[in-house]
């Protein structure tokens, strides 16, 4: 169970600064659907990730 | 627009009956094992966390609360996206030691059977309002679509066939090594149907109440409030606690739990489901905003919870609603189903099993199997119970947002299993308890029956708990509250060992297992009598034969390092069956293992390598270069010449090289882990006399298959920590030395035949002068006497003295053989065949045969022609003599690129086999005695050397009628330009007698 102390900190760090992330759509007006189009990026750098590398100890 | 009665039953049922023929089809291998298997279907499966709180609830809290419904789906995603580094290791654990459900998990880690049942009852108390609010959304949106039915009396019919199902599907195996293939494809096939469902919903309101997604836009223009109240919950708070309460969720969920780990048909598949999952939830959150706006359009204000049915009856559609109400019956059926198997499983395993006798039952598997499913109907029941208590008071958000609160106690947990291997159960169970408290007083009890408490904490809270607005806040509170208690209390206790080495077990960045840890067993056949008293013979025997199938031993393996692994494979076996706690105790009751204390020399070395291994794809940076280095010495000692062997302090084998293998022919596999006097023999006799002995190298002779070889030894203590003043073990080197001893009789002997060569030689060069003087003397009696008999013994001296002095001159020719310079001038082969020939010829005293020289008269060869023709007298006598009168002998040559070979080929009798071997040793002969010497083969073979040649015999040429071929190649020799002109005239003016 090898886990990586850098992507625990970001992953701490992103869930605690993620109300500025809030800000930042709230400021969008109209655009509503500019979650949306976060989560789809979000979707495709995993699907990126995990094609180039396979779960390892299976 | 209403339904009948009848019409919604027909729905409901007809739903569910497909929802058996998949699970079904599956079971009955009708859908093939690629698809069952496939990625896509896990990803599907794991859809299950869509329960009706995403078809119905989230449009509500979108609707309440903004774009805080994203924390819902961005929530489990985010889990998801993390999950090769944050959920495979819960898979490999999982898989590893067959642990079904996060009480398994958790109490394997803790190793207490309290945290086991602490953790059953707490997920229980938490998941009830979860399966509730599935039952309230199905008994709702039936009342929706048909006010006059009791939700009661449908929500019961709804709950009935959940159960059978669950018991038809979810619990068919006892142990979780054995997969619910059909419950996986039917679960997937549900996450299926409610995206497909929700998704068209969606899609048809687009249209139809806003014409396209343009006119939403112009709609949401005209309507700015619609964003504003969607932006404004967000800055109010909640967002964190919810995003942490369904991050959570996907360990700490029972069917999410299930589905990713327990009912795993494809370990691999969790890659695809870190993006899978994230965009099945992507499409599920769509089509939300849309009948939240479509609901504001129609203005349909009232019970929003249940937009997804309303809007579609607002707009008349009788099949949009049927859609609707299918995708929630389908997510609500779902989550009941597989939060029900999970929570079953641990009602068994932590509360039922501990407590109940299970001792010597003869049909354990069907007690196991029955006492599950009377836990499936009553869990379902209890949750009918609760539903009917409740009396519909709560929306679904309240009672979802109850339960994903309590089952984020769990994180501290987790965290001490993944991350801390300080935690201990001490603090585990006080921060739950801490955590739990704070949830039932300040969420649970005011929900249910409406108690409000003030809690005042100096700066921290002064407030009325809970109100709509402060939910959060308890939530947040009773997570703090449980991990400052968590940490505090673990660093404050000490952890036993068991638990430390469960820690380490879990905590893989730690490889380290300090002690070896042996068992008071001798052979895998004893396990069987050692669980018959806890499981029942017939039991422990199929289990223990299960096991040794696992590892792919047999029930006569004796290997303590294989026993130890059997050992292990038991207990993660029976975990499967009766779940962690259970299966330790009977272990540790049954076959326990002996740790010896501060004993550094016992390392368990095949532990911490086969760790390693496993391991090592991982290791990065140091640990990655240092891998790489033991990897490099091992494979250096691996494919070392010569047989290295490791023991440890008690005579383990810790490590047998391929040449050790090689030598003694005993594989790495039969002996690694045994003790040494394991080996078979010679080989335990071997090692066992000299590890005893205090010599550090040794010789000896063993036979094996009926050959003697002759092995060298050598040991070394091996030395450990500062100093090497801890004795470890030794290292014992061996050598197969055979060949060498050959060597050095063969040597030996040689030196010996050497000797009496010149012995022979002196004592031939002394007999010379009186043998000489001897013949003088017979001739003169010859001519002095003549009488006919002394004449007659003068004659019969004068032979014997031609014999003497024949033996004589041979025997000084082969003392004198690589002691004098080889001319080497060009010698043509048919010329010294010839004069041999000739020269025997000459003999008419013995048999005749016909000599024919086929050599080719050009084949020239480089040598002395004297000795290449004694050469050929030596090989054309013992061809003559071995033939009867009238017999051939041939003398053939061929002319190669740098050789001339030559073929003396006989039809005599041929050369014994045995004669054959020694043939040119001096002094052997087949002839009979005083008529050989027995150096003649020898000559030729020491003058065929001094010409850089060699010597061939093949004989018997033909089994019928022997004959012998003698080949004999020599480096040819080439003449050149000037040479051959010189040859050319001297030809011209003395002609070759025989052109």
């Amino acid at each position: 169970m090898y886990i990586d102390r850098l992507v625990l900190i970001f992953i701490v760090g992103a869930y605690v600064l993620s109300p500025s992330l809030m800000q930042w759509w709230a400021e969008s007006g109209t655009a509503w659907w500019r979650p949306f189009i976060i989560w789809g990026l979000l979707i495709a750098v995993t699907f990126w990730i995990a094609r180039s590398r396979d779960l390892d100890g299976f | 627009m209403a339904f009948s009665v009848a019409q919604l039953f027909g729905i409901g049922v007809g739903y569910l009956l497909l929802f058996f023929l998949v699970a079904y089809l599956t079971e009955h291998g009708f859908v093939p094992a690629r698809l069952v298997r496939h990625p896509i279907t896990y990803v599907l499966s794991l859809g299950v966390f869509a329960s009706a709180w995403a078809i119905f609830g989230a449009v509500g809290f979108a609707h309440d609360f903004g774009y805080n419904f994203l924390a819902y789906y961005l929530g489990i995603s985010g889990a998801f996206m993390l999950a090769p580094i944050l959920l495979a290791p819960i898979l490999r654990l999982t898989q590893t030691y067959q642990l079904g459900s996060l009480a398994d998990l958790l109490s394997f880690r803790y190793r207490s059977p309290v945290v086991g049942a602490v953790v059953t009852i707490a997920m229980l108390l938490g998941i009830l309002p979860l399966i509730a609010l599935q039952i309230q959304a199905v008994a709702d949106a039936v009342h929706i679509l048909n006010e006059e039915t009791s939700q009661e009396i449908l929500a019961f019919v709804f709950v009935v066939l959940i159960i059978m199902f669950a018991i038809l599907f979810g619990a068919r195996h006892i142990s979780t090594r054995e997969k619910h293939e059909g419950l996986v494809v039917a679960i997937a096939f549900e996450s299926l149907v409610k995206l497909i469902g929700f998704f068209l919903v969606g899609g048809v309101i687009l249209f139809e109440v806003f014409d396209g997604p343009g006119g939403l836009n112009t709609w949401l223009a005209e309507h700015p409030e619609q964003l504003v109240s969607l932006y404004q919950p967000l800055e109010e708070g909640p967002w964190r606690a919810l995003v942490a309460a369904f991050f959570v969720a996907s360990v700490g969920m029972p069917h999410m739990f299930h589905m990713a780990f327990t009912e795993n048909l494809n370990p691999r598949a969790i890659m695809s489901a870190s993006w899978g999952l994230p965009l099945y939830m992507f499409f599920m959150a769509i089509p939300v905003l849309i009948i939240v706006w479509a609901a504001a359009k129609l203005n349909i204000f009232s019970n929003p919870e249940y937009f997804t049915l309303l809007v579609p009856e607002a707009l008349n559609s009788k099949w949009l609603a049927i859609l609707g109400f299918a995708a929630g019956l389908s997510a609500a059926s779902g989550v009941i189903i597989v939060c029900t198997l999970s929570l079953s499983a641990m009602f068994l395993n932590h509360i039922i099993l501990p407590m109940a006798p299970f001792y010597r039952r003869s049909n354990l598997y069907s007690w196991l199997l029955w006492t599950r499913r009377i836990l499936i109907a009553a869990i379902v029941l209890v949750s009918y119970g609760f539903y009917v208590i409740m009396q519909n008071k709560h929306t679904l958000s309240e009672l979802g947002f109850l339960a994903f609160v309590a089952t984020m106690q769990f994180v501290p947990g987790l965290f001490g299993v993944l991350l801390w291997p300080k935690a201990n159960k001490d603090g585990f169970l006080a921060g739950l308890a801490a955590g739990l408290s704070v949830w039932l007083f300040g969420l649970l009890l005011p929900v249910l029956l409406g108690i409000q408490f003030h809690i005042s904490a100096p700066l921290l809270f002064d407030d009325l708990f809970p109100t709509p607005n402060n939910s959060y806040m308890v939530a947040t509170f009773a997570i703090f509250i449980n991990s400052t208690i968590f940490g505090i209390v673990s660093m404050l206790t000490e952890s036993s060992p068991a638990e430390m080495q469960a820690a380490e077990t879990c905590n893989v960045d730690n490889l380290r297992r300090p002690q070896r840890w042996e068992l008071s067993i001798g052979s895998a056949r004893e396990f069987v009598g050692r669980l018959a008293k806890p499981l029942g013979a017939s039991t422990a025997r199929r289990e223990v034969e299960l096991a040794l199938n696992d590892l792919a031993m047999s029930l006569d393996e004796t290997r303590p390092y294989a026993l130890r692994r059997l050992r292990d494979q038991l207990e993660s076996n029976l975990s499967g069956l009766l779940g962690p706690s259970v299966a330790h105790e009977v272990m540790n009751g049954s076959i326990p293992y002996v740790i010896k204390s501060n004993d550094t020399s016992s390392q368990d070395i095949h532990f911490i390598e086969s760790r390693l291994e496993e391991y090592h794809d991982k290791l990065t940076g140091l640990a990655g270069e240092l891998d790489s280095l033991r990897r490099f010495h091992r494979q250096t000692l691996q494919d070392l010449p010569v047989g290295v062997c490791s023991l440890g302090s008690d005579g383990e084998v810790l490590g047998w090289n391929s040449a050790l293998e090689a030598i003694t022919r005993v594989s790495p596999d039969q002996i690694l882990g045994s003790q040494i006097n394991h080996l078979p023999e010679p080989w335990n006799g071997v090692f066992s006399q000299f590890i005893d002995n205090e010599s550090r190298t040794q010789q000896v002779e063993v036979e094996l298959d009926g050959v003697h070889r002759w092995i060298s030894l050598h040991k070394a203590a091996i030395g450990l920590g500062k100093m090497n003043q801890i004795n470890s073990g030794q290292v014992v080197v061996v050598e197969d030395t055979t060949e060498v001893k050959m060597l050095e009789h063969h040597v030996a002997h040689n030196e010996r035949l050497a000797s009496v060569g010149r012995l022979a030689a002196g004592v031939a060069h002394e007999i010379g002068n009186p043998i000489t003087g001897i013949a003088c003397l017979a001739q003169n009696l010859r001519y002095d006497s003549r009488e006919p008999a002394i004449l007659e013994s003068a004659d019969q001296i004068l032979d014997q003295t031609k014999r003497i002095s024949r033996i004589v001159q041979s025997l000084v020719s082969f003392s004198h053989s690589g002691t004098t310079e080889v001319a080497m001038e060009p010698v043509y082969v048919y010329e010294c065949a010839q004069e041999a020939i000739d020269l025997l010829s000459l003999n008419k005293e013995v048999a005749q045969v016909i000599f024919t020289n086929a050599a080719d008269p050009n084949h020239c060869v480089k040598g002395d022609q004297q000795r290449l023709t004694q050469v050929f007298i030596n090989l054309l006598s013992n061809a003559r003599d071995a033939m009867v009168e009238g017999g051939e002998v041939k003398v053939i040559s061929h002319a190669h690129e740098h050789t001339i070979v030559i073929d003396v080929e006989d039809n005599g009798s041929g050369i014994p086999a045995e004669v054959l071997k020694r043939i040119y040793e001096p002094f052997v002969t087949t002839k009979d005695p005083g008529k050989g010497t027995g150096l003649g083969m020898s000559l030729v073979y020491s003058i065929i050397e001094e010409h850089y040649g060699q010597i061939v015999i093949q004989s018997p040429l033909d089994s019928e009628n022997g004959g012998t071929r003698v080949t004999i190649t020599l480096p040819r020799y080439t003449l050149s330009a000037e040479e051959h002109s010189e040859v050319d005239h001297e030809e011209q003016h003395e002609p070759h007698p025989d052109r």
